[in-house]
């Protein structure tokens, strides 16, 4: 019914779903690879120079350094020799304690044994003699932390007080080639945090393509049989995206990126020496490995099963997608874990003190919308090319948009409720991490980030003939994958801005999108177009064997 | 003894037995240009508005309204008790915080809207009804069994009593009845 005749399995054409030999699409994985390599290629090639220039920079302070010292003769050396004992006795003072508090850790074991063995007055008494003893020494090292980055700041402070007790000249050659260093340390963490934004982006999208087919398997959907196989190509995208990754799991590059790794700023800080057992680097590279197995595992589950079953006879078909639909229970399972832990890791700890439980939802939030986002516009340039025309059809466009406007709400009130719980709560540690993002520069793409991903999609998707026009619901699409990159951006870079704000002494953050940002986005957006485009090509378009194609087929909305 | 009192006349009512039958009796009802009608079928029935030339419904322009009405109302309660009428500094954050007016904001917001929904669906629907013309007509209990109705009331400008017989009995109706107001 409904006036026109709509497709059944068996009457799709082949030319719809089938990729003619000539078609551009066959084009995407030469064309990924090319960008690829021009945008990391390009990349890496500034960054090696950078690289160098930070090496001899450090070479021209350290001469500089040496002339000031010389100058500076005998009572300069004498104020600084004082200042690194001063922080060596620190150290020292540190470890005795640690090593202390495990000696009485030891102890109060013996005592509560013994107290269980019998129950004594005495024994009671002993208990609470050693436990006092612990509570004091943790305490103490409390205290020794604190008093060890105050013996840090001192040997910088002796450092610049010496520098300039020198000639005015020397002073300033020294202060100069100290900004030098500055200037070249910042140029290279900034190539690491825009190929972490990249990669967080693409990796969003691969995610976001892999929960949508374990969605669609779990909730057994009729409707989205016909645009899954696309999402499948989305997902599978994961192994190669998550290659890489493996740079993060160097000693170079985490220094880099994460402040935990640098091991006397964590003795130097509580907080984060309590973090330690979790946040260090040896966990992190287990459990990094173990997430992009996961990815990588399951897209190519649910990816293989499907692409098998185009081929398979009906009787191995029905098992495929029996097996698919039970695994997609523990796949979600799998997903939600790795995708909030992989999150936490990878961009929660740029800032290692700041923590929030909902970050993971955050993360996924934003990859759910943007993931139909995707599809309304992949499907569209499918149809722009002359494939998929009738097989996907306005309904279809309908529920994305449905979804891209649903999924808008939900990361809505997912990122305003994390705001405003650390808002009301008004913890300096939990309130600095926004408080830096509305600072300076950075307070217009906050702005931004408010209106480009709630207002403006809120308002424009909120009608039902924008959903079911492809035209309009693309415009919607664009903006929505623009955003996703514009909130990854605003999740990792203001990090570094703030960190070189405050050693350069200018305390203004400055937001500047520089060449970097655009390689890195060409390069990694190559290698996951290079690896959509390969698995585009290898298969048929649609799931054409599934067993309730029709139903999709022939889905209409009220 | 018998009274001979004048009918007053509801309408007529065509009977049919699937929905594809009122499917397209609808599309000729709707062709023949008439206006004050409606189709009554046990189940919806797919496209069953497009084959009657239903336009969209002014519903969700009055969820919107009212979606918006409860926002400025939030907005502003809020605003006024604790700007004007009541300052008071809570936690030393500014008076106007607005971040504090959300959640009040937001579930007037969807309150408003929820009762634009169901009160704008009542009364568009014109429910409650405690008496409609149709339930005089005995066959008319069985569409919520198996059976398909269109009723072309009297009020259509284009009703005419010989040639709306005739074309809804042209429409493959099992029977066409008169009913009484």
């Amino acid at each position: 019914m409904g006036g026109h005749h709509k497709l059944t399995a068996s009457t799709v054409p082949a030319d719809q779903v089938e990729l003619a030999k000539g078609s551009m699409w066959r084009k995407l994985p030469g064309i990924g690879l090319v960008l690829a390599l021009a945008g990391l290629g390009g990349a890496f090639g500034i960054h090696s120079g950078n690289t160098k220039a930070l090496h001899d920079a450090e070479a021209q302070f350290e001469a500089v350094r040496g002339e000031v010292l010389t100058a500076a003769g005998a009572e300069g050396a004498k104020q600084i020799e004082a200042a690194e004992k001063h922080f060596e006795e620190a150290q020292a003072h540190l470890e005795e304690l640690k090593k202390n508090q495990a000696e009485i850790a030891g102890r109060r074991e013996g005592a509560v044994a013994a107290v269980k063995g019998s129950p004594t007055p005495e024994n009671k008494r002993h208990f609470t003699e050693v436990q006092q003893e612990f509570s004091d020494t943790t305490l103490a090292i409390v205290k020794a932390r604190k008093a060890l980055s105050h013996a840090v700041e001192g040997k910088e402070h002796a450092e610049e007080a010496v520098a300039q007790s020198v000639a005015p000249e020397l002073a300033e050659k020294y202060e100069e080639a100290h900004k030098a260093e500055l200037l070249a340390h910042n140029d290279v963490q900034q190539f690491w945090y825009s190929y972490l934004t990249a990669f967080m982006f693409f990796l969003s999208l691969g995610l976001g393509g892999l929960f949508f087919v374990i969605v669609q398997h779990l909730v057994r959907a009729g409707w989205s049989i016909v645009v899954r196989r696309i999402a499948e190509n989305v997902a599978i995208t994961l192994p190669a995206v998550c290659i890489l990754g493996i740079p993060f799991l160097t000693h170079d590059v985490a220094h880099y990126l994460f402040h935990w790794t640098h091991s006397v700023a964590v003795e130097a800080d509580q907080m984060l020496a309590w973090k330690q057992a979790y946040l260090n680097p040896e966990f992190f590279n287990i459990r990094m490995i173990a997430f992009m197995l996961i990815w990588s595992g399951l897209a190519y589950f649910f990816y293989s099963n499907s692409v098998a079953s185009d081929t398979a006879p009906q009787a191995e078909v029905e098992k495929r997608f029996h097996r698919m639909r039970y695994m997609s229970a523990p796949a979600l399972f799998l997903f939600a874990l790795s995708a909030t832990f992989g999150v936490f890791d990878l961009l929660m700890s740029l800032d290692p003190h700041w923590f929030s439980t909902m970050f993971g939802v955050y993360f996924f939030a934003g990859s759910a919308v943007t993931i139909h986002a995707l599809l309304a516009l992949l499907v569209l340039a499918f149809h722009q090319s002359g494939y998929l025309r009738e097989v996907i059809n306005i309904e279809h466009y309908h529920d994305l948009g449905k979804l891209m406007f649903g999924f808008t709400v939900f990361w809505t009130y997912i990122g305003f409720s994390q705001y405003f719980l650390i808002w009301y709560a008004n913890i300096p540690e939990e309130t600095m991490w926004f408080a830096y993002r509305i600072k300076d520069d950075f307070l217009a793409l906050s702005v931004l980030l408010c209106l480009g991903r709630f207002a403006v999609p809120f308002f424009y998707l909120l009608r039902r003939p924008v959903k079911r026009n492809p035209m309009l619901l693309a415009v919607g699409a664009v903006i929505i994958v623009f955003m996703q990159f514009v909130d990854h951006y605003w999740l990792v870079q203001p990090v570094l801005a703030h960190h070189f704000a405050a050693e350069s002494g200018s305390h203004h953050m400055e937001l500047v999108v520089g060449a970097f940002d655009y390689l890195t986005l060409l390069g990694i957006g190559g290698v996951f177009i290079a690896a959509f485009g390969y698995a585009t090509g290898r298969s048929c378009l649609i799931p054409r064997k599934d067993p309730r194609l029709t139903e999709s087929l022939q889905f209409e909305n009220f | 003894m018998s009274k001979v009192k004048r009918k007053k006349v509801y309408g007529l009512a065509a009977e049919y037995d699937t929905a594809k039958g009122v499917y397209h009796a609808c599309e000729k009802v709707r062709d023949a240009g008439y206006t004050v009608w409606d189709a009554h079928t046990p189940f919806p029935v797919h496209g069953l508005d497009k084959a009657m030339g239903l336009k969209p419904s002014v519903l969700p322009w009055i969820i919107f309204a009212m979606g918006m009405t409860g926002m400025t109302i939030g907005i502003s309660l809020q605003y006024w008790t604790s700007v004007v009428d009541y300052p008071t500094i809570i936690a030393g954050k500014p008076l106007f915080s607005w971040q504090a007016f959300v959640p009040v904001t937001f579930e007037l917001t969807i309150l408003l809207s929820a009762f634009g929904a169901v009160f704008g669906m009542l009364g568009l629907n014109k429910l409650p009804q405690l008496y409609h013309p149709l339930f005089n007509l005995p066959a008319f209990s069985r569409v919520t069994d198996d059976r398909f109705f269109i009723a072309i009331e009297v009020d259509d400008p284009n009703y005419d009593e010989t040639r709306t017989r005739k074309l809804l009995e042209s429409t493959g109706a099992i029977n066409v009845y008169e009913v009484e107001d």
